[in-house]
């Protein structure tokens, strides 16, 4: 275990810091998906960030008055594909495409309407939120890692 | 002034008097005590015979159901619970069925978590005998099968559930998973704001109270939150 490096995590949005999961390591795609399950059990111990969702969706709550359910199932689609685990590798051609179109856009390429509070989410100032972004911002990284090893 | 008694009447007399006057005293005595005996019973029933302490090697019978319940409980609340909790104490034989419905709908195994589920629906309807249990799990299976199979869960609903109960029962105020549930499934679509997102795969249901539902286009449930 050693860490994948900040590079490959900040093309998304947030200026992320290493974590302790080494993707970039890993020798085989199982490793790989051990890695993923890892993640994806260390999710449990953060709960939803609801009050950074508030604090953000601030003034302008009937803009962002879906962030919470678009963030939700945002994070339930990612947990959904880390919970199979190793039987990812089982999965048919149309399985793994259908997972890496859902899986492709980041949450604000996929929600643009949320772009403008883009800039509020910072471990100062939604510490939690970033937090816990941050996580799902990795496991999809790292499903689309294991999807891609799977078409080649 | 003395009085004489001329004919010796008078003393059976006095000691007729007095031993009715105490057999009246302890029949009221009796009866007191009979009537405050019932009242105290009333108030602090006595332990039914069942419950009494049993010495020997084995009391599998006694009082597991208290123990399962209590464990049940605990593990509602998030302790944690292995399998051999639930089938060494399965009272009346519900961990089998519902095992076997779970691996039925999951199609993948089980996990801890579909005892979770399972277990969350005992503690409020388990009853004396086996027709509440069945009643129970049939309740649980109607709650369950609300939830999505076409989730990125697949059909492993226990984990689905689980997810979404670790996100967000807190904010709707259940306190275990089949509270939960229930909520869940007493949502009223009625006059929510509906949305439909993801080329239709997906749709949000937002009350004014806050509260939402997302569901799969054919209405399955994949969370259950509030704003």
């Amino acid at each position: 275990m050693a860490h994948i490096s900040s590079p490959m995590l900040t093309e998304g949005l947030f200026l992320m810091e290493e974590i302790k999961i080494d993707a970039t390591k890993a020798n085989s795609i199982e490793q790989l998906v051990d890695d993923i399950v890892q993640i994806y059990a260390e999710k449990d111990y953060h709960p939803f960030p609801r009050e950074d969702c508030k604090k953000i969706m601030g003034e302008h709550y009937e803009k962002n008055v879906n962030l919470i359910p678009h963030l939700d199932l945002y994070f339930s689609d990612i947990a959904g594909y880390c919970s199979w685990g190793r039987k990812i590798l089982k999965w048919s051609n149309n399985q793994v495409r259908e997972a890496e179109n859902r899986l492709k856009k980041t949450f604000f390429e996929k929600y643009p309407q949320y772009k403008m509070v883009k800039h509020l989410i910072t471990e100062a100032n939604t510490p939690d939120l970033y937090r816990v972004m941050r996580i799902y911002e990795t496991m999809r990284k790292l499903l689309l890692r294991v999807l891609s090893q799977l078409q080649a | 002034m003395r009085y004489i008694d001329p004919d010796g009447h008078q003393t059976q007399l006095a000691d007729y008097l007095r031993n009715a006057a105490n057999k009246i005293q302890e029949s009221a005595r009796q009866i007191t005590e009979s009537l405050t005996r019932k009242f105290q019973d009333t108030l602090n029933p006595p332990l039914e015979k069942e419950q009494e302490p049993v010495k020997g090697p084995a009391p599998y019978f006694i009082d597991k159901g208290a123990v399962t319940q209590k464990t049940m409980e605990q593990y509602a609340t998030g302790a944690e619970l292995t399998f051999d909790i639930v089938s060494t104490f399965d009272i009346v034989g519900v961990s089998v069925p519902l095992k076997l419905y779970m691996n039925e709908v999951s199609g993948r195994g089980n996990s801890k978590s579909d005892y979770v589920i399972g277990i969350g629906s005992l503690i409020l309807t388990r009853g004396k005998g086996s027709g509440p249990a069945k009643i129970a799990l049939n309740e649980a299976k109607q709650l369950v099968g609300n939830w999505s199979r076409s989730s990125t869960f697949g059909r492993n609903l226990s984990n689905l559930i689980k997810h979404a109960f670790d996100g967000h029962g807190a904010s709707v105020g259940a306190k275990d998973v089949w509270q939960y549930l229930r909520k869940a499934a007493s949502f009223n679509k009625k006059g929510a704001k509906r949305e439909v997102f993801e080329n239709g795969t997906r749709i949000r249901y937002l009350r004014k109270d806050g509260t939402y539902l997302i569901t799969d286009a054919n209405g399955g449930f994949i969370s259950y939150g509030r704003n």
